[in-house]
């Protein structure tokens, strides 16, 4: 299958600082990858069922950024029937890279801005990957 | 002793590819004597969060566009309007005068102020149901 656009979209994570990373990490990938294949899905959008952000991601595949177990996004994603496409979930990143840690919810600190740039990388990769059309 | 204290919710859009989202963010996060809840794990049935929005006393929600979303959550979860409050950030920036820069990663000093300035509000003010 291959497709022309893909959503990218993260929790709204408050209850640690890799909420915070997923969402900085979601901006820099879209940075990355501009803005012709990429749509940034917001997530508290989707969640009060603003139709243009459902539309989306019923049409188009969709990446997800998690920061915390309890996987919101995922969750909230499959009860709207959307389509994932691939999954990113910042603990996974973080025990590659035990020593960036970030700081706190609202200053990452430069070990945090570290990581964002380790998801924001494998993001990237995953939209390239679903916009080429290569199976996983 | 009965513990009489208000049990204050505070939601926040954390709205995307918007400034006044990332201040509603920051403005949640700075909220003194209430618990801070992400918004997307009220949306899941049976979550503690969303047991928490049920329960609370007060739930104060801060919205960064008009789709007022963190507000339509909270009232769906909680099945009712009373007892929630709604900030909206432009309402505020329009009062304050306090402006974010247009840059969703870094809201800039104005930004940060106005994100202050929410927090301490909410935090000094004794919401009515």
């Amino acid at each position: 299958m291959t497709t022309d656009k893909v959503g990218i979209t993260a929790c709204t994570g408050m209850g640690n600082a890799l909420g915070t990373v997923s969402r900085q990490a979601m901006y820099k990938a879209i940075e990355i990858l501009g803005a012709e294949n990429v749509a940034l899905i917001c997530f508290p959008a989707l969640c009060a069922g603003v139709e243009e952000d459902v539309e989306f991601v019923k049409k188009y595949p969709i990446i997800i950024l998690d920061g915390c177990a309890s996987k919101c996004a995922e969750k909230v994603i499959r009860k709207m029937g959307g389509n994932i496409a691939a999954k990113v979930f910042i603990p996974d990143v973080l025990k590659h890279h035990p020593e960036l840690k970030p700081e706190s919810r609202v200053e990452l600190g430069p070990k945090g801005r570290m990581l964002v740039d380790f998801v924001a990388d494998a993001v990237v990769q995953e939209a390239k990957r679903i916009l080429e059309g290569k199976k996983k | 002793m009965e513990n009489t204290e208000k049990q204050r919710v505070v939601l926040s859009c954390s709205g995307i590819g918007k400034s006044f989202g990332t201040v509603s963010r920051l403005a949640a996060l700075k909220t003194k004597g209430a618990r801070v809840r992400c918004l997307a794990a009220v949306d899941v049935e049976g979550s503690d969060a969303r047991n928490d929005v049920k329960s609370a006393d007060v739930v104060i929600t801060i919205d960064g566009c008009p789709h007022k979303c963190a507000y339509n959550i909270a009232v769906r979860a909680k099945g009712k309007e009373a007892g929630i409050k709604n900030v909206l950030v432009w309402e505020e920036c329009k009062k304050s005068g306090l402006k974010p820069d247009n840059n969703v990663l870094d809201v800039g000093a104005g930004g940060r102020k106005l994100a202050k300035k929410i927090a301490e509000g909410i935090a000094a003010e004794d919401v009515e149901d």
